[in-house]
């Protein structure tokens, strides 16, 4: 038997293939768009205006059942209080959806030892709790900067305003005609979002978002800008 | 430049220093910047802009404010431009509308000679009859009627769609909106403040002291984005639905605006007066007039008749006096005396207890009649190239009418009024009633405060009569004319919508023909049913039919105001192209190996890869391979999982041990099929099941709802869908090729049809199902679509030496038609049980209760009316399709067919069809389908047609 290296696409590597200027491979075997231009002007755009980028790579994972908090307590030491609302513990975003649905992101790194930690913490539970890997089954792109609402409120009818939609906020909506999950997390200074949803929408949602922040100048943003961002926050 | 252009004026939106040149209807014009298509044209001295709708009569510049038709224009390609709203752009082109074979020669113009034979509602009597001309009919008046030409190569544009938020929105940047906005802005709350126009202002822009108007408008909007209102101006808010959610337009944007609390502060327009030749270039609106020489610098005229009923009229004289244009006579339907400092050196004739009669002229006004009010008395004739009218205003209320506000007509000041205003809307300014200036900003400013607390929850007040907030107290400087019309002097047409050229006399006949309630009278004479959307004539029409029908005006009533109060392009509403598409991780592989897509759902999937023919023979003889990665896949855990799908599927789950699959059908509480798949169980409390690619989403919610509905307790569901690829690697040599990228044992012995095995693939762990659709020896394979790509490439490797194809749906859909499987939806539908369709092994009717158990106990008692079977013919029948119905020997249709397709194995066309039961159940029964006008023959089949003891697909 021959041994395999596979490798792992996002499901918009169509989309960035033809722009991004190197193709690396991060995370246990995903490839993922370096940077598509210079990495200050990658960065400028997301200070200024707004950039999207691709971080599909990201863990994620579902947890289901009445006593998710107290497993995310066990596993990560903290978890969100009302629906609609994250928080960060022990480096897991984790989201609740519902009373009995939590969304864990995580860096790809993170996956495995998250999914562990969860496991671990359910053995201590009487309650049934499942806990899936959806990694590959939802594309997640990040929106940074100043007109990141503006763009977003080209495509979904949230209210992003400050007051409404700050940062600990997490939504189940519809974003061009489709469903999906919106994160506010501001990268240290600059207001961010992720957008999470269904693979095979990927890239119909990033051809949409390009076209909507045509007039913006939005700019996409690689890999290695989403790190410097991600190093900020 | 000279022409019309007068000498700068304060506060005017003109650039003197920048020059644009543009074309119209062929000629060479020029204009300043900021200067609208209109007001270019009019300081050059043309007055004639378009042609009339019906009658082709030639049109100019009569509201300058974007109401009437009058100014239609063809900008580019882009049609039905209005003249007065649009600015001129260097290297134009601007076209006049209606006009054939040009502006000054119309041949169109006959229909006016004609008109006596052309009275209202002749169209709907002549041409309907005989009713085969019907074609011939439509294609002459379509090429004789509508607006503009629509260039169809014209690209599509750029349009999009934008939500927008407000605790408070306040809609009209005048006086009085402008001090709305400031209000709650101090107080913190989000305030959105819209106008039409350029700039902010309202009528201070073009009436007034133009000085210190323009000064206040420039410190309105600072203090305004200072206070953090967000102001958009030309922006047009064209329609408000349940809990003020509002739409306007931008450009080429559409908004759709929650607000907590709206403002209308959208003051008043000029409306026409109905006399003889109103429609003659050169009767302008007062205020257009004004708007003419305030903001743009231009006389549009040299010597004027101004008629009016109140001192607006005599303001529009004042500012004429000013522009050096003589003022020929003022005609004032009050008796006076009345007098204007302003106009007492200017030599004007003033006619007390006057109104204007005719407008004499054809291409351009050259003369006016000025008669008594009530026609008795000595008539005046003066010439003059400009009639200016200040006879008539309309509040802006289409928003409050559409928030379903109730109105009444003020006799007294000859204009509707509102009586009650929804809740969370408030009206400040002239829209709530003639006032003065401060007065409007003291409305705005109460109307902006109470709106804040309202959207805040902290009042319940509401912007009624008697709040203070629509009570008109000042002096009434413009008030309407309380004639129907001026007394008719029989020179001319006395139209009372421009838009569709109907005159009063129209309006008459109508009446007498017994359409006489204001909703029947507009649909059987069109009358506020163009452009302007009622605003010019609607009141107007309300009046004369009030007249015609010897009743009150308010018990006239009002016709319904709808969505868009101002016309809007259909690609605004469309905005972005927004048509979700779903692909698969293997899409970009089909595409590059020139696969032919299809849309299935919301999927893009491949129909073939150029010769469907050739991949069932792969299928049947060699291998292959299809992404079937939009199928369905849910992931459902926990103790529960056996007794909710016995509930929810006909066949029985809890004997199904670990590791094995079973197919198994859907229905609702009807026994209707909803959809079909299979289920594999993993381990005792995990199952994975699939469902149809396009019912995937239904089946997912019908779950949901009843495991939240109590039927599903210790079940957990997860949707899987887009989480996996699947593969279906089918054909003789399957299990050879799949074999070289496993450890996984894949004989026969230790994976029998039927079960499921999780295995490492090319390193990829995936779960294989021994399943197919295709009966053939086949395996599922489900991946994280991320290997998807890898993994199939891996496949497409290992199989190249057995002939391995990639196949796509057409083909599957033969291969399983072969095996006389049914597609759920296509050869079942709402009606459809499974013994009717042929599964009544699947169903168990000794488990305990199941959806759909009673009504298939029912169906497995009585037996079904029509079954679902194959059917073959023995030979090729290329005419033979599906959906054509089959007929008995009386040609009564008794069936049809489902599916059908000629099979490249077999060698002949076959299908399934469904027929009345007693046919269907024996075996080689001939029947005919119904071919355009001829008969085909088929021969009823049972059970498979292809390996029919499924011996190949337990192989």
């Amino acid at each position: 038997m021959a041994r395999h290296t596979p490798s792992l696409r996002s499901p918009i590597e169509e989309r960035w293939m033809e722009s991004c200027t190197q193709v690396i491979e991060v995370a246990g075997g995903w490839r993922m768009p370096a940077a598509f231009q210079s990495l200050e002007a990658e960065l400028q755009a997301a200070r200024e205006r707004v950039a999207l980028g691709d971080e599909t790579p990201r863990g994620k994972l579902l947890v289901q059942g009445q006593e998710l908090a107290e497993a995310a307590r066990q596993a990560f030491g903290g978890a969100p209080g009302a629906v609609g609302t994250w928080v960060e513990a022990d480096g897991v975003e984790l989201s609740r959806l519902r009373p009995d649905l939590l969304y864990c992101g995580t860096a790809p790194e993170r996956l495995v030892s998250a999914t562990e930690a969860l496991r671990a913490a359910t053995k201590g539970l009487t309650g049934q709790l499942t806990i899936t890997d959806v990694t590959h089954g939802r594309f997640e792109l990040r929106l940074l900067g100043p007109d990141a609402a503006t763009l977003l409120s080209r495509v979904c009818g949230l209210d992003f305003h400050e007051t409404r939609f700050a940062q600990g906020h997490v939504a189940q909506t519809s974003v061009a005609k489709t469903h999906q999950l919106i994160l506010r997390a501001d990268a240290a200074d600059l207001p961010a979002y992720r957008l999470i949803g269904g693979r095979a929408l990927g890239a119909y949602v990033w051809d949409t978002l390009m076209e909507a922040g045509r007039d913006l100048q939005m700019s996409p943003i690689g890999w290695h800008g989403l790190e410097r961002t991600r190093s900020s926050d | 430049m000279s022409g019309r252009r007068i000498e700068p004026q304060a506060g005017e939106t003109i650039d003197r220093g920048c020059t644009v040149r543009f074309r119209f209807d062929g000629r060479r014009y020029e204009g300043y910047a900021g200067d609208t298509i209109a007001s270019a044209l009019t300081a050059a001295g043309v007055q004639v802009l378009s042609r009339s709708f019906k009658y082709h009569r030639p049109r100019g510049l009569l509201c300058g404010a974007g109401h009437c038709p009058n100014c239609l224009v063809q900008v580019g390609d882009e049609p039905n431009v209005r003249a007065c709203r649009r600015a001129i752009e260097e290297g134009m082109e601007v076209a006049p509308q209606n006009a054939w074979p040009s502006l000054r020669y119309d041949a169109m113009t006959l229909t006016e000679v004609f008109s006596r034979f052309l009275p209202v509602g002749f169209y709907y009597k002549t041409f309907i009859r005989p009713a085969a001309m019907w074609p011939v009919y439509e294609h002459v008046l379509r090429s004789a009627a509508g607006l503009g030409v629509i260039d169809q190569e014209t690209p599509e544009g750029d349009f999009d769609k934008q939500y927008l938020h407000a605790d408070v929105a306040v809609v009209g940047g005048g006086p009085a909106g402008r001090s709305a906005a400031r209000a709650p802005g101090e107080k913190g709350a989000r305030v959105l403040l819209m106008d039409e126009n350029e700039e902010l202002g309202g009528h201070l822009r073009f009436s007034g002291d133009g000085e210190a108007g323009r000064t206040r408008v420039d410190a309105w909007r600072e203090s305004l984005t200072r206070g953090g209102a967000t102001v958009l101006t030309q922006t047009a808010v064209i329609g408000h639905y349940q809990n003020h959610w509002l739409s306007a337009v931008r450009g080429n944007r559409l908004y759709k605006i929650r607000a907590g609390a709206v403002v209308v502060a959208t003051g008043a327009f000029e409306i026409p007066m109905v006399f003889d030749g109103n429609d003659r270039p050169g009767v302008l609106l007062g205020t257009a007039v004004q708007r003419l020489v305030r903001m743009h610098g231009v006389a549009p005229g040299r010597r004027a008749v101004i008629v009016t009923t109140s001192d607006a009229g005599w303001d529009v004289a004042a500012d004429l006096v000013e522009a050096g244009v003589e003022v020929a006579a003022l005609a004032d339907e009050r008796p006076g005396p009345h007098a204007d400092q302003r106009l007492d050196t200017s030599g004007a004739q003033i006619l007390q207890g006057h109104t204007i009669g005719a407008a004499y002229g054809r291409r351009a006004v050259r003369a006016a009649l000025l008669v008594p009010v009530g026609g008795d008395g000595p008539r005046h004739r003066v010439d003059c190239d400009l009639i200016a009218v200040s006879t008539g205003w309309n509040a802006s209320l289409e928003l409050a009418y559409l928030a379903g506000a109730r109105s009444r007509y003020d006799e007294d000041l000859g204009e509707m009024q509102l009586q009650e205003v929804p809740d969370g809307m408030y009206l400040a300014g002239r829209v709530a009633g003639p006032g003065g200036l401060e007065q409007d900003i003291g409305q705005g400013r109460e109307a902006g405060h109470v709106a804040s607390l309202w959207a805040r929850g902290d009042s319940k007040e509401t912007g009624t009569a008697g709040s203070g907030l629509m009570t008109p107290s000042s002096p009434v400087r413009a008030r309407s004319s309380r004639q129907v019309a001026a007394p008719a002097t029989g020179h001319d047409k006395r139209f009372v919508c421009y838009c569709e050229d109907v005159t009063d006399v129209d309006i008459d006949t109508a009446l007498l023909e017994g359409y006489d309630r204001i909703e029947l009278l507009k649909r059987y004479t069109a009358l506020g049913m163009g452009p302007c959307q009622g605003r010019m004539c609607g009141l107007q029409g309300i009046r004369h039919c009030a007249r015609g029908t010897d009743t009150s005006v308010a018990d006239t009533g009002r016709t319904t105001t709808r969505p868009p109060v101002t016309p809007v392009t259909l690609g605004v509403l469309a905005g972005q192209r927004m048509d979700p598409v779903q692909l698969s991780a293997l899409h970009d592989w089909h595409v590059q190996q020139g696969a032919r897509m299809m849309v299935s759902g919301l999927w893009l999937r491949p129909e073939h890869y150029g010769d469907p023919v050739a991949e069932v023979g792969a299928v049947r003889q060699a291998v292959g391979l299809i992404d079937v990665s939009p199928l369905g896949k849910l992931q459902l855990t926990g103790p529960g999982v056996a007794l909710m799908l016995e509930r929810l599927y006909v066949n029985q789950w809890r004997d199904l041990r670990r590791g094995r699959v079973r197919y198994g059908i859907m229905c609702n509480d009807e026994g209707v099929v909803l959809d079909d798949g299979v289920c594999a169980r993993l381990s005792e409390e995990e199952w994975y099941v699939s469902t149809t690619s396009t019912g995937a989403a239904g089946a997912l919610e019908w779950m949901e709802w009843w495991r939240q509905s109590g039927w599903g307790d210790g079940v957990h569901i997860t949707d899987m869908t887009e989480t996996h690829a699947a593969f279906n690697l089918a054909g003789p040599h399957s299990r050879q090729v799949l074999q070289q990228l496993t450890e996984r044992d894949l004989s026969k012995a230790k994976f029998p049809y039927m079960r499921a095995r999780r295995a490492h693939v090319a390193g990829v762990p995936c779960l294989l199902l021994r399943i197919g659709f295709t009966g053939e020896l086949s395996y599922e394979i489900h991946c994280p679509a991320g290997f998807g790509r890898y993994l199939w490439e891996r496949l497409m490797e290992a199989g190249q030496s057995f002939g391995l194809r990639p196949f796509g749906v057409e083909a599957q859909r033969v291969l399983r038609l072969e095996k006389a499987h049914f597609i759920v939806g296509q050869d079942t539908d709402a009606l459809s049980d499974p013994i009717a369709a042929g599964a009544d092994w699947a169903v168990r009717l000794d488990k305990d209760d199941f959806l759909g158990k009673r009504a298939l106990t029912r169906v497995s008692a009585e037996g079904p009316r029509q079954r679902l079977v194959g059917f073959r013919t023995g030979r090729r029948v290329e005419a033979l399709q599906e959906g054509l119905q089959i007929v008995d020997a009386d040609r009564r249709i008794i069936g049809w067919i489902s599916s059908c397709r000629h099979s490249p194995t077999l060698g002949e066309t076959l299908g399934l069809c469904w027929l009345p039961a007693d046919l269907a159940a024996r075996e080689q029964a001939t029947f005919t389908v119904f071919v355009e006008g001829r008969l085909e023959t088929a021969q009823v089949h049972h059970g498979p047609f292809y390996d029919p003891e499924g011996a190949r697909l337990r192989s």
